[in-house]
Formats: structure tokens, C-alpha cells, sequence
């Protein structure tokens, strides 16, 4: 079954204009079509996209359907992908209304009805001078009645009744009034300086099956000291949700401007709040000042009881820990669902203002996505406003892709705190993540993904913003960040050997961060993987008797590979499960055996000591080329913690280079004669049994004079020599021999003097 | 015994040889010695205790040797006193060497005097005393036995005479580097410096890895300076070589 996602409402011409920012922040291309769709239905435009991964393609509606001259048109944008395999682009339908700082912003999310859905939807607007402006737009091949209900604090909109809505139609009405009209004109963009402020929730309930409408609505806010008749109204948006997907009775509006925040701009928020319901609702709404702010207090800054169908307005003209970028929770005690609220923060100063799109507190999405895009114009940022809406500090995982960019850092955001990470300053100052990687400084676009560990704690926008041209643009669609691909790689079959203070990579806890087309529905863990690697989950391991590193993983350090040591000699068997921290029932588990051998992992050397050719001998004839060294050799750590006495040792040793005639990298050892551990040695020094070492000789002996024999002054040959322990092929330690051949008295005769360092 | 077999040519055991075209009379022994027990038995000497308190006693010094090394090595502390006793009588310094260590494995407190004297005592000769240091700072990894051996390791040197005492004496030093004091790590810094330049290679060798472990910016110097002076190409190479790798795998036992 296709999935659509709709836009309900753009408007483009005579002072409109409308674009669409679409957002692919997985690994894949996606590949969808797109359709603008005018009201009657026609499709006015066909665009199939191709989005590459982890990147942001943007259109203007007046491209896409060729529009010249002036005349306005409006209706609906529709994307939906090429196949039934899904898709997961977030995308945002932006509606500009007029020039410099009397600029209107209208940041329109891009909706997914699904079968699943109840058939309402409901929505309240900010305070208002006209009748809103309301779109309603079928996805349904049949018609359907929509009833409207309105509440207003105007008892003349206080009205409730049906439209019809025709197939794959869009209605674009006067809300909350009975005459139809030429909405817009009459309307919108009303040029009455009296006209009455007033504030207008709308409930929209089909008979038609769920999922198959979506709405939009816009309202007129009156400008202040608006004395001109060339001044036009503010327009601010009116999203509708599903009361049916609200978890919570609790609004988060998420990096509200308050006061004032540079010397243009003074910003008073504004919150209107509808109840729906049949019982009065306690509402409080409560302000968290930034993380910057020398007050990080959380402030009660209204209580308020809303009697069924009734709305009220709360104006915040002066908070206090001002000026910030902080956020606002409204609580309310009635049924999730029932009571919608708005926020808009206005700029007295210069009559403009800022809509806050508010998400369900306890929302099903655990992260967001958005495109962001800065430029060489003054003040250009995309700012990341992350608040942490939970009782404990919240670790917020950010990614910023772009073309051949990927780019991931957490931040610990402490509880009812706000924090903005500015990518400009990102970029500019090549501001490392967490494993070093910076940016590119030519990086202008791209995908910012974020998720906190699980649902119900973290909401985040993406704020776009430039000073000339003015441009004020907040992206925060919501995703479903969840875990796939996930797992371990582990060392099955024979499992893993190693020595007893030796380490070897056992497996490694992974994850890939992933997103879901539709969190409501499916597999708990997500099915379109961002190419990034996820560390929201925990792995335990069990059963390590015989190995160091078991234990509950960090959660923030499972993507890394996983080196027990080994303590002592047995084998174990060990199980690992993985759970994603943001959904339970998104888990792995696997096992695997580790062996650890009674062998020593590593040796060292202790002293190399140099024998007289006199204690070889004289013989008869005589020894007169002769030498070599002793070497004492240490097993195991230092801290002899563990008893190697009596562990057998094989050497391998191999000639590296040579200026002699002669090889003498050969190894001593044999499977019946290797060294052993702890054992004393007969011979040329008096070599008493030493607790984790052995002894190794490197000696040579002849009765001819090899130099003169060679024809030589002097020579050297360089050989390798390495120990394993026998019952391991574990290297335990690699060295160099040197043998050095200089003439010399030996014997009291002409000789060649052998010399054997070691290092 | 090993002067003997050291004449034999065992080609089949002993990792011989080699050879680009060269002729038999360069026959090379490579051949690794025996353990004590190995050695005993191949001596006809049985490895039960009384066999080897028997064997204190034997005509051969080898025989006497290998029997005190074989009851440490069992670690039969109750014989200790007739080791003491036999070490009282003996006269061959290397055997002297391994009774007084034997002892001091069983008894230190009583075998440690005796081993002191062997590290100090110059009748019983360079090697000896050499030779009971290194096996002092070996059987005392964690106590400070060997510091009475360090004067003596000192004085040798400066025996320029004998390079090859000279060498592992700086070997032997150097293997107790983290034991010595501020002066004789001065000492031993200086006396390196001045052998790393020794056309002697044993002793040149002992010098490198001394400076090698010397962390200092005057050992770091020197062997930098001896790197770029050393005329010999080999022996730059060799320098150069032992540096990059540094002497890090060596650690106190």
C-alpha cells in the first residue's frame, strides 16, 4: 500500500509564493514522484524525484507549474514513492506572503493520513481579524462530508457544519462561516483596520474512511500601528493533527523567541489553547529558558481552566530570564487529544512574527529531520534548537550529512533546557565530532538528523534564518530514529583463543541508525537504514569466567570492537543481548565461545649476556671461532599474577640479512626439545630456574677460523626470531638477532669472535 | 662434559649450519645446553633426592654443580645444610657459583652471603663475579640482593682490559637500571656514552641498549651523535636499528 504524504494548502501568486524542501537523511536514494495538484483535482504538475542520500532538494510551486503573470492559484502538493517499498523523506511546504520585514512565514509539514488514523482532525489558530482561511483536500477516489465544527470566544463563529468533499478535490473555504467566498480576497487580506481580534479552533471530522483528508488553515493577524492601507495582515498557519495520535495531553513548542533578542526585534509570545473536550481542563503552561541563560529556573507562567468549547489567549508581553531562545510545555489534564494549543512569538517592533509548530510531548517520534541550507547572504545560519522536555539530563544524538559530508556528535542537554547548535559556527569553526571529523568549509546543504534515546523526552526544529533578504524558516518534521542492522559480529564456530594476559577481538555490539516509514505500525526496529552508525542501545554480554570484558555495555560506546583479556586457563561460553534504548522490543542476541590457552601472551627480555669464548672451551684442537650470548626471557606480565612454570616454548628463526657466508638464523628448538618455563640450564653460565622465564642460547663454536676462512675481516648477519607458546600460534614476542663476526684472539690463537645481541 | 660434545658434530640435532659452499672443517656447533636434570642424567646421575645429596660429593666438580642446581630446582629446602656444607668445601669457583645459588634459593638469608661474596670477591674471578650479580638480580626480582654486586659491576667497568667483562657488566647494570641510584645511573649514563664509541661491538652493543633505556636528553644525544659518527656502515646500521625499535620489550624480570 502506497503511503502519501500531503501538503493541503499552497498558494502561489499575486503576493504568494510557495516552495517545497524535501529532506532524504537515509543511506539510500530515495526516488518518489511528486504532484501539485490543483483544487479541482487536476494535477498541474508531475515531477519525479531522485534524492540522493543523506541530501535536500528544493522546488518553487511556480517552477513546477510553469505560472506566469500574476494570477493566484492554489492547492495541494502530494508525494508518494515510486514502489510499495516506502520511503521516509520528510518534506516541508513553505508559503511566503509579502516583501521584507512585513514578510509572512507559513511553515507547512508535510502529513501522512494512514488507515490507522481516526477521521478527525483538529487545530486552533493564533489570534486573528478574519475568518481563517481553510483547505481540506481528499486523498480518496470517493466523496466524503466533512463536518466543521468551530469554537471561537466570537459567539458568531461558534458554528458547526458540514462540506462536501469530492474525490481527490481540494476545498479551500471561509472557516467557520457558512457563506462561501472568494476566501482569499475577501478574507486574508482584508485591509480593515477595525476589524475584531478574535481567536478560532476547528474541529474536522469525516464520514468518509480515516486516513483520507488532511487540512490546513491560515489567519490575519493584525499588524500593529497597521494605519496604512498598504500595510498587509501577518498571515500565521493552522496545522491540524489527529487527536487519535496524540499520546499526551502536554504541547512542547520547542525554541520560542522571547524578548528581545537583538536590537530589531523584540519577540512576545503568544499562546492560544482550544478545548475540544466534554469537561473542563487545568492547563499550565510553563517556560524553560535556554541553557544560556543566566536564569535556567522552569517557570510557571499561567494557569488557566478551559471549560469545554471554549478557547482562551494567553500573551506573554514580558517573561522573565529574558531574552532567550527557551521553549514552552503547555500541561493540561484533559484526555490526549482534546486540547490543542498554538504558539506564535511576535516582534513588536517590527510587526513580524515567528509560528512555533507544537508536538505531542509524549509523541511516537523520538528524533526529527530537516534540510538545511546556509549562504553567502548576511545573518544566512540553520540553527538546530534541541530542548529537553524530560526530568534528567538527555543525551541528543545530531548528524549533519551533506554531499560526501557525514558529521555526529552528542549533546548532553540538561532536563527543561534548551540548547542551539548553529551549523554555520559548525562549519566555520570546523567544529570536530565525536570521532574527529570536521565539515567541509564549501558544505552549504544537507540533511540534519537528530533523536534523543527514546520517545517522550527530546523535541528539536531546524531554524533557517537570514537578515537580507529576510528569511525565517523552521523545519521540524519528526522521525522515528530507531535501530536495524543490528547485531554482532561475532567469532563463531571455533570461537576465540587466546593466552592468558593476552587480548583478541571477540565480536563488536553494532548498530546502523535507521529510520521507519510509519512508527504506528510495523517491525519495532526501523527498516530504512541512514548509513550511520546508532549507539542507542545497551549489549550485555555474560558469561566471561575465564575472560576479562563482559558486562553491561556503555551505551554510548557499543560500536566499538570488543578486546577481552584473557585472565586464566578454560574455555567460556558467552551470550550477548542488544536492545534498542528507544523501543524494547527492537533486539538481538547471538553467542560465541572464548578459549583461553595456559599459555603466557607475551614475553620479554630481561638480559642479554655475553659468554666468554673461554667458557666454551679449548679443546683439542681448539676452539678459535666462538661465542654468543644468553638470553633470559620473561613470560607474562610483569606482576607474574599467573604461573607460566613448566609452559613449553617454540621459536621460529629466519634470516633477514647477511654479509656472511653463513646462516646461523636457526631455530634450537624442536617439538621434543623446546624451552621451558621456569627451568634451570646446564652449561656455559650458571642459569638457575627463574618463575615465568627461560633461558635461550644463542651460541656458536668452531675450530676453524671462519673469517680467514671466508676471506673476510668482518661480517654480520641480522636473523628474526620469534617465540610462540606451544598450544597457541599467539606470537608472544618477536625479536632481532644480530651476529657479529670480528677477528680476534681466541684460544690464545687467531680467531673469529662471535658476538649475539638481541633486541 | 659440554667441552666434549662441543667437538661432535650433530648435524641432525643441533640446528648446524649453513653454508654457501664452504668446507667441513668448518664444522659449527649451535648446539643448545640441557637442563640440569637432562644433564645429570646423561652424567648416569639419578634425580631422587638421595641420588643428588650423593652427588654433592661426587669426584666431578660438574657433577657436584648440577646436583645442587637439581635440589634447588626440586626446591628440597631440608637439604639446604648439606649444600652449605658441601659449599664450604668446595674450591672450583663456577661450582661454588651454583651451590651458593642453590642455596640461596632454599635459604636465602644463608646463601645470600655467600653470593655476595662470589659478586665481590675478585679470587673468584671476573666471570664468576659476574656471573653470580646477573643470577643474584635474576633470583631477586622483587628484593634489592644484587645492590651489594653493584660497586663491584662498577669497578669492572672500568677493566678495559677485558671488553667483554666491561659489556655485560653494562649489561647486567642496565638489567638493574630501575634498583640504582641517582650516581650510579650517572655513572652508568657516562661509562655508556664513552662505550657507545668502543670499536669493540659487544661492548659498543651494551652501550646502545643502555642508552636505549636511558630516557635522558643527554643518552638521546649521545646516541644520535654515535649514529651519525659511526664510521663503521654495519655498525650505523646496527645502532640505528636497535634505536628505532628501542629497547621497550626489556623489562626487570
Amino acid at each position: 500500500m502506497l503511503s502519501y504524504n500531503i501538503a493541503p494548502l499552497f498558494l502561489e501568486g499575486g503576493g504568494f509564493h510557495s516552495s517545497i524542501a524535501v529532506v532524504n537523511s537515509i543511506g539510500r536514494t530515495e526516488k518518489i514522484v511528486m504532484w501539485v495538484r490543483r483544487n479541482d483535482g487536476f494535477v498541474l504538475a508531475q515531477k519525479d524525484l531522485v534524492i540522493e542520500a543523506h541530501s535536500q532538494q528544493r522546488f518553487s510551486i511556480s517552477d513546477l507549474i510553469g505560472l506566469r503573470g500574476n494570477r493566484r492559484i492554489g492547492g495541494s502538493v502530494i508525494l508518494f514513492p515510486t514502489d510499495e517499498g516506502g520511503m521516509t523523506v520528510a518534506a516541508q511546504l513553505s508559503i511566503t506572503y509579502g516583501t521584507g520585514q512585513s514578510t509572512s512565514f507559513i511553515d507547512e509539514e508535510f502529513v501522512m493520513p494512514a488507515w490507522h488514523d481516526s477521521p478527525i482532525l483538529r487545530g486552533v489558530g493564533s489570534k486573528t481579524i478574519t475568518y481563517p482561511l481553510l483547505a481540506i483536500a481528499s486523498l480518496s477516489s470517493n466523496a466524503q462530508i466533512v463536518n466543521v465544527q468551530c469554537i471561537s470566544d466570537d459567539q458568531a463563529l461558534n458554528v458547526s457544519y458540514p462540506i462536501s468533499l469530492g474525490p481527490n478535490k481540494t476545498v479551500l473555504v471561509r472557516a467557520c462561516d457558512r457563506r462561501d467566498s472568494e476566501a482569499i480576497e475577501t478574507n486574508l487580506l482584508t485591509n480593515e483596520t477595525n476589524s475584531k481580534q478574535r481567536i478560532v479552533a476547528i474541529s474536522l471530522k469525516s464520514q468518509g474512511t480515516a486516513g483520507t483528508f488532511a487540512a490546513y488553515g491560515i489567519g490575519a493577524y493584525k499588524r500593529r500601528n497597521s494605519s496604512s492601507l498598504n500595510m498587509r495582515p501577518a498571515l500565521i498557519g493552522i496545522p491540524f493533527s489527529d487527536p487519535a495520535k496524540a499520546f499526551s495531553s502536554n504541547m512542547v513548542f520547542t525554541g520560542v523567541p522571547v524578548g528581545a533578542l537583538d536590537s530589531t526585534e523584540r519577540f512576545k509570545p503568544s499562546v492560544t489553547i482550544a478545548n475540544f473536550g466534554t469537561k473542563p481542563t487545568d492547563v499550565r503552561i510553563r517556560y524553560a529558558p535556554s541553557s544560556e541563560s543566566a536564569a535556567t529556573k522552569v517557570l510557571d507562567v499561567a494557569r488557566a481552566t478551559i471549560k469545554p468549547s471554549e478557547v482562551q489567549l494567553f500573551d506573554f508581553d514580558n517573561l522573565p530570564a529574558s531574552p532567550a531562545i527557551g521553549s514552552i510545555v503547555v500541561e493540561t489534564n484533559g484526555t490526549p487529544g482534546d486540547v490543542v494549543s498554538n504558539l506564535t512569538s511576535f516582534a513588536d517592533k517590527t510587526n513580524s512574527h515567528l509560528s512555533i509548530e507544537g508536538h505531542d510531548a509524549n509523541a511516537i517520534e523520538n528524533g526529527g529531520k530537516h534540510p538545511w541550507t546556509i549562504d553567502h547572504a548576511p545573518g544566512s545560519d540553520a540553527a538546530l534548537i534541541l530542548f529537553n522536555h524530560g526530568t534528567t539530563s538527555e543525551a541528543f544524538s545530531v548528524q549533519v550529512s551533506g554531499k560526501d559530508a557525514r558529521w555526529a556528535k552528542r549533546y548532553d542537554v540538561p532536563s527543561m533546557q534548551t540548547l542551539t547548535v548553529s551549523l554555520r559556527q559548525l562549519i566555520d569553526k570546523q567544529i570536530k565530532d565525536d570521532r574527529g571529523a570536521v565539515l567541509p568549509a564549501s558544505l552549504t546543504s544537507g540533511a540534519v538528523t537528530w533523536y534523543a534515546s527514546k520517545r517522550g523526552i527530546g523535541k528539536g526544529r531546524l531554524y533557517e534564518t537570514s537578515s537580507s533578504p529576510i528569511k525565517k524558516r523552521s523545519f521540524s518534521c519528526g522521525g522515528v530514529i530507531t535501530m536495524c542492522n543490528y547485531g554482532a559480529g561475532l567469532y563463531f564456530g571455533a570461537g576465540l583463543t587466546l593466552d592468558i594476559g593476552g587480548s583478541g577481538q571477540i565480536g563488536e555490539a553494532y548498530g546502523e541508525q535507521c529510520q521507519t516509514e510509519d512508527g504506528y505500525t510495523g517491525n519495532p526496529c526501523g527498516q530504512f537504514d541512514m548509513g550511520m552508525t546508532y549507539n542507542n542501545f545497551s549489549a550485555t554480554w555474560t558469561g566471561c569466567n575465564h575472560i576479562s570484558g563482559c558486562g553491561v555495555g556503555d551505551t554510548w560506546n557499543t560500536n566499538q570492537a570488543i578486546f577481552p583479556t584473557g585472565l586464566s586457563a578454560g574455555a567460556d561460553n558467552l551470550q550477548f543481548e542488544l536492545h534498542d534504548l528507544s523501543n524494547y522490543q527492537c533486539y538481538a542476541y547471538g553467542w560465541t565461545t572464548a578459549t583461553v590457552t595456559s599459555c603466557p601472551a607475551r614475553s620479554d627480555l630481561v638480559s642479554n649476556t655475553q659468554i666468554d669464548p673461554l667458557v666454551l672451551g679449548g679443546g683439542n684442537p681448539p676452539i678459535i671461532s666462538a661465542a654468543g650470548s644468553l638470553s633470559i626471557m620473561h613470560v607474562g606480565d610483569t606482576s607474574n599474577s599467573t604461573n607460566f612454570d613448566g609452559q613449553a616454548i617454540n621459536e621460529s628463526v629466519s634470516i633477514v640479512e647477511s654479509t656472511c657466508p653463513i646462516n646461523p638464523c636457526v631455530a634450537s628448538t624442536s617439538p621434543a626439545s623446546p624451552f621451558i618455563v621456569g627451568q634451570d640450564q646446564s652449561g656455559y653460565l650458571y642459569a638457575p630456574p627463574i618463575h615465568n622465564s627461560f633461558y635461550d642460547y644463542h651460541v656458536m663454536s668452531s675450530t676453524s677460523n671462519l673469517l680467514a676462512d671466508w676471506g673476510m675481516t668482518a661480517c654480520a648477519t641480522k636473523c628474526s626470531q620469534v617465540y610462540t607458546c606451544v598450544g597457541s600460534q599467539t606470537t608472544m614476542g618477536a625479536y632481532t638477532l644480530y651476529y657479529h663476526f670480528a677477528q680476534g684472539t681466541v684460544n690464545g690463537q687467531p680467531g673469529t669472535i662471535i658476538t649475539v645481541d638481541k633486541y | 662434559m659440554l667441552r666434549s660434545f662441543l667437538l661432535i658434530l650433530l648435524l641432525s640435532n643441533i640446528g648446524l649450519t649453513v653454508v654457501r659452499g664452504q668446507q667441513a672443517k668448518q664444522a659449527i656447533d649451535m648446539s643448545r645446553p640441557k637442563s640440569s636434570k637432562q644433564a645429570l642424567a646423561e652424567l648416569g646421575v639419578k634425580s631422587d633426592p638421595e641420588s643428588l645429596r650423593t652427588a654433592l660429593l661426587n669426584a666431578d666438580e660438574n657433577i657436584r654443580g648440577l646436583a645442587a642446581m637439581r635440589l634447588a630446582a626440586d626446591k628440597l629446602t631440608t637439604v639446604a645444610p648439606e649444600i652449605e656444607r658441601a659449599l664450604s668445601k668446595e674450591t672450583n669457583p663456577y661450582t661454588r657459583l651454583k651451590m651458593a645459588g642453590s642455596l640461596f634459593q632454599l635459604a636465602p638469608a644463608v646463601g645470600l652471603p655467600y653470593m655476595t661474596d662470589l659478586c665481590t670477591n675478585q679470587q673468584a674471578g671476573k666471570s664468576v663475579m659476574l656471573n653470580a650479580a646477573l643470577a643474584l638480580v635474576l633470583l631477586d626480582s622483587q628484593g634489592t640482593s644484587a645492590s651489594s654486586c653493584v660497586p663491584q659491576l662498577m669497578r669492572l667497568l672500568d677493566d678495559s682490559e677485558a671488553p667483554l667483562i666491561q659489556a655485560n657488566a653494562l649489561s647486567i647494570l642496565n638489567s638493574y637500571r630501575s634498583k640504582l641510584g641517582t650516581s650510579d645511573l650517572d655513572e652508568l649514563r657516562a661509562q655508556s656514552i664513552r662505550f657507545v664509541a668502543s670499536p669493540i661491538f659487544g661492548l659498543k652493543a651494551a652501550a646502545v641498549h643502555s642508552l636505549v633505556a636511558d630516557s635522558s636528553p643527554a643518552a638521546r644525544d649521545a646516541l644520535k651523535r654515535a649514529a651519525d659518527e659511526e664510521r663503521n656502515p654495519e655498525d650505523q646500521k646496527f645502532i640505528k636499528d636497535v634505536m628505532q625499535k628501542g629497547i621497550s620489550s626489556q623489562t626487570q624480570p
